[in-house]
């Protein structure tokens, strides 16, 4: 099953399936499972302590998540709320005899222009700029290193979020393109298998006896096809990006056109289960493995009917397929 | 090659809540019906999503979908 082997892959250890599924559970009558009234237990995986995880996170780990978790305004914010907040706390200082000094005198605290005062040295302590013209004296001092080193904080946290935007958009750019240039080769992919099909197809009608030549090509044409089932498999379970419906659909008829036209390719060259050498017969099966994988039970999406549609097709030739 | 469960084993494992049971369709199909205690994890966000939602990898966990398959 798709979903265990991912699982697997993610290194998860213990994975099970139950193949049953929906259908077979709620066939019959559901069975009482709450012998314990207890829902803490109810997920065990999800409950059991993460020591590791706990313990491994010191403070200045945590410290520098929650920092890189806010946003751009929220930093800025609080930013200015460090300077503004510092500067009344100086000015309050000044005005409980803690003074703010400007060229060896106290500045003045009384009025609106005290504060002024105070604010902007705060400003000039929390940027680092750091003039010198007004300077801080006794319990202040231990303020402003404070103010000092947290402004340069969240202004650095601040800087370097701008930078990663851009960043963060060129790289899904990157990935946009690099998506549809997957898309793309995906479609002319399954269209050189068909003219290779169609090609082969052509060689062994009329001959009585199918050219050698021609199993070749069969065995060849079958090892590139599996290749593009992988591509629709990831495209379909391990989508870096929501693929358009009718894109899909196109390559998912493409897929039934090619299914139908090898399955009477295969008729044609006549290769039953002594001609059929190892390499077309696992072949074979892992195409029938991924077309069952790709149209199964666990779809991940709702899909539009026409797309269940081909998926049905796809599965019932890839039946047939195997039953050559 | 998978390992698997049958029926009982699961109601037996999930009575004694020995398990963690992903349900791996969509979260329509999971609004609608679900086995008891199942957690939803559609298969196309296993790879994003699992991390968070299965914090343990050696948790024992049974996926199920549609069925039967």
């Amino acid at each position: 099953m798709q979903a265990v082997s991912l699982l697997r892959d993610l290194g998860y250890s213990h994975v099970r399936h139950y193949p049953g599924g929906l259908a077979e559970w709620f066939a019959a009558e559901p069975p009482d499972i709450s012998t314990r009234p207890s829902t803490a237990a109810a997920h065990p995986a999800r409950s059991t302590p993460r020591p590791r995880i706990f313990s491994a996170a010191t403070l200045s780990t945590r410290f520098v998540d929650a920092l890189s978790e806010r946003s751009v305004g929220v930093l800025f914010r609080w930013w200015l709320a460090i300077v503004v907040g510092c500067g009344v706390a100086f000015w309050l200082f000044a005005l409980a005899g803690v003074p703010l000094m400007e060229g060896g005198k106290a500045i003045e605290t009384s009025g609106l222009g005290g504060l002024v005062t105070a604010i902007y040295f705060s400003a000039v302590t929390a940027t680092s700029i750091g003039y010198g013209d007004i300077v801080p004296a006794g319990a202040a001092r231990l303020l402003a290193i404070a103010e000092g080193a947290a402004g340069l904080i969240i202004f650095g946290c601040v800087v370097s979020k701008f930078v990663s935007r851009r960043q963060d958009r060129l790289i899904a750019e990157i990935h946009h393109i690099a998506f549809e240039d997957r898309l793309g080769r995906l479609r002319s992919n399954l269209h050189l298998i068909r003219t290779e099909v169609h090609a082969t197809l052509r060689m062994c009608e009329g001959s009585d006896m199918p050219p050698p030549e021609a199993i070749a090509r069969v065995e060849s044409v079958a090892m590139v096809f599996v290749g593009e089932l992988h591509g629709v498999h990831d495209l379909l379970y391990r989508p870096q990006q929501t693929v358009d419906e009718t894109v899909l659909e196109a390559i998912l008829a493409g897929l039934v056109s090619v299914f139908r036209e090898f399955t009477e390719l295969l008729a044609c060259v006549r290769v039953d289960k002594s001609v059929k050498s190892n390499l077309l017969q696992s072949n074979l099966k892992t195409m029938a493995r991924l077309a069952r994988e790709i149209c199964g039970d666990c779809v991940p999406r709702e899909f539009a009917p026409s797309l269940r549609m081909w998926m049905d097709q796809i599965q019932r030739l890839a039946e047939e397929l195997v039953q050559i | 090659m998978d390992h698997v469960i049958d029926r009982d084993e699961l109601i037996g494992a999930l009575r004694a809540r020995a398990i963690t049971l992903v349900d791996v369709l969509s979260p329509e199909s999971f609004a609608a019906r679900h086995i008891p205690t199942a957690i939803n994890l559609p298969v196309a966000e296993i790879a994003r999503r699992a991390p968070e939602q299965l914090s343990n990898r050696h948790a024992a966990i049974v996926a199920y979908c549609g069925g039967p398959t």
